[in-house]
């Protein structure tokens, strides 16, 4: 027979062990809407594996054809464009679980709204409306998320806006439009109005789709879909943009999407058609980019969007026509990329994605 | 020589009645002498044929006298230590001999859940109950029947499961293992838009044990009990810790208590 002393003993440890447990790994969350089931699939992602965990109650629905989602820097509200019902939808995130519930009614948009982006601070919420031209501006209520739309929005932009990069600062918005080889620079107010700043409108690349600012707001980087390119333009203080010596500079075929790396060291251009990954590491003075060594690196089919991972650890894949989140792993220290042993499904295809600090 | 004096005389009685037979046959002991010795002194007939003996024989009658008394005294201090070294000694045997047929417990119960799982950031401490109907076989193996239900923020979980249980009884106290399999339903309180609670049966497998602590013949504190609970629900596993505190309540009897 065990000792008694013995078995009190193991069972106190047994016990103690149960109440402290183990504390669940560092983790992040990840968004991506799904227009085909009209809502939104959620998932937690380990900061260490990059493994995704679909959240219980994941999709969530929302409004009709979601596109861009994006995630407040509190991370506690999500918002979402619905493109052909013109409205976006407001989520609260719940902090434990990170499952989604709609704060209704939704708020207006102009026509199509197919491009959104947020200030670093998350004051204020930018929607490009595709066929009405223009951008809606909304303050963002910090406390309950609501959004309101300032003065003077919508404020009409060239036809066809496809892309929309905003400074983290929230000092300057920039655009591309469809079919133009043109970024149009706007200076934000502090009520959230924009005012073309100076020169308005800079020369980039032709078929100019996708637009990113890197962290530091030092640079607009410009993926021009038409002649395989991207562009890189430096800020000026008013907001201008000048091209860095040697822009534009070649990428893979069909440059569709951007992500910068959260130290903005990288940048990432997804090809579209040649099926890879083009990666440069970015003088952070000159803006000048050095090719990674490796690069173009493979990528799932037809890549469509590029997300970095806030740690800098991986980068998330969405291709066109596929439901798999394909996971790629970053080398910090030299910017390659690996393929990753993770990848995760969504409920149906995603078109965008947004993933917490 | 008082005590002499009056064993004497009761023998003298007992001697005239020493041929007399009860009815089944049986010699009947002195009357005098059950009274001198029965009372508190039980005494072994042996010892009394002995005795018997010795005053038949030729040595003095005071000799036989004190010899009888002598070993009178000698043979019930035998006894009364040999009663009271059972009774200190074994308590543990007399009480090992039984158990009760049912145990029937309830309590407190606490469950550390892994939430991670289904998307939670971190494990969930979830509170409730715990109620068990353990069916004694035999003083060690019996059959229980486990139900618990927990509850926290946006997440209830109810386990029904089935299993053997095997204790170690020890004067007071009972240690025990078993393996219980069963079902398990969590009700994930999420609004997604088309539901506003998400429910998942799945099964549920817990092996652990636990130790109790008699505090009369038929309540027993169950100080604790720990579970390692494995449940698959929501197309994910989870790995749960559950820890219980109550009491429990005996009804009927199994095994008999020794006679002394």
């Amino acid at each position: 027979m065990m000792p008694s002393k013995t078995l009190s003993l193991w069972w106190i440890v047994l016990a103690l062990a149960g109440l402290t447990g183990c504390s669940a790994s560092s983790s992040h969350l990840a968004y991506v809407s799904l227009p085909v089931s009209n809502a939104v699939d959620a998932f937690r992602v380990n900061n260490d594996s990059g493994k995704f965990t679909v959240i219980v109650g994941s999709p969530f629905l929302a409004g009709n054809s979601p596109g861009p989602v994006i995630v407040s820097p509190s991370k506690e509200f999500l918002y979402v464009a619905n493109r052909t019902e013109d409205t976006i939808s407001l989520f609260k995130i719940d902090s434990n679980i990170g499952s989604l519930t709609e704060v209704t009614p939704r708020t207006g948009t102009g026509f199509s709204p197919n491009s959104m982006v947020m200030d670093g601070g998350g004051k204020f919420l930018f929607v490009a409306n595709q066929v009405s031209s223009s951008i809606s501006v909304y303050s963002i209520n910090s406390g309950s998320g609501a959004l309101t739309e300032v003065t003077g929005s919508p404020f009409s932009t060239q036809p066809s806006p496809v892309g929309l990069a905003v400074t983290s600062s929230g000092s300057f918005l920039y655009v591309v439009n469809s079919n133009l080889k043109l970024v149009f620079g706007y200076a934000v107010g502090s009520d959230g109005t924009l005012q073309p700043v100076p020169g308005a409108r800079f020369a980039v690349g032709a078929g100019a789709f996708a637009i990113a600012v890197d962290p530091g707001d030092k640079f607009v980087y410009v993926a021009n879909a038409a002649d395989d390119t991207v562009s890189i333009l430096s800020i000026a203080s008013a907001g201008d943009l000048t091209p860095v010596a040697g822009s534009p500079f070649d990428t893979g075929t069909a440059p569709i999407a951007i992500a910068v790396s959260p130290s903005g060291q990288y940048l990432y251009i997804a090809n579209h058609t040649s099926n890879n990954i083009t990666a440069y590491s970015i003088d952070s003075d000159t803006g000048v980019p050095t090719a990674v060594a490796g690069s173009p690196f493979s990528a799932s089919s037809t890549p469509v969007s590029l997300v970095a991972d806030p740690n800098g650890k991986f980068l998330y894949v969405l291709s066109q026509g596929s439901a798999v989140i394909a996971t790629l792993s970053v080398t910090s220290s030299t910017g390659v990329l690996a393929t990753g042993t993770q990848s995760a499904s969504a409920a149906s295809i995603p078109v965008s994605m947004s993933v917490t600090k | 020589m008082f005590s002499a004096a009056s064993a004497s005389s009761g023998f003298d009685r007992a001697s005239q009645k020493d041929n007399v037979l009860n009815r089944g046959g049986r010699r009947d002991r002195p009357q005098s002498l059950r009274r001198t010795v029965s009372a508190s002194n039980p005494i072994k007939p042996e010892a009394l044929a002995t005795c018997y003996s010795n005053l038949s024989s030729n040595q003095g009658i005071l000799a036989d006298i004190y010899t009888f008394i002598r070993m009178t005294i000698e043979l019930a201090v035998i006894r009364k230590t040999a009663l009271a070294f059972f009774l200190i000694l074994t308590p543990g045997f007399m009480a090992a001999q039984v158990a009760p047929r049912w145990e029937i417990f309830g309590g407190y119960s606490y469950r550390r859940m892994d939430t991670p799982t289904l998307g939670f950031a971190d494990y969930s401490n979830l509170h409730g109950w715990n109620a068990a109907a353990a069916f004694n076989l035999t003083r060690q193996w019996s059959f229980a029947l486990d139900l618990s239900g927990h509850y926290g923020s946006h997440l209830n979980v109810f386990n029904y499961m089935i299993g053997p249980q095997y204790a170690w009884r020890r004067e007071k106290s009972k240690f025990f293992i078993h393996g219980l399999f069963g079902k398990v339903q969590e009700v994930v309180d999420v609004p997604n838009g088309t539901q506003n609670s998400l429910k998942s049966v799945g099964r549920s497998v817990a092996g652990g044990g636990g130790f109790d602590w008699d505090y009369s013949s038929r309540f027993t504190i169950r100080v604790v009990q720990a579970d390692f609970v494995s449940t698959n629900t929501f197309g994910t596993t989870q790995n749960d810790i559950r820890v219980s505190t109550g009491l429990i309540f005996h009804l009927g009897q199994i095994g008999h208590r020794p006679k002394l």
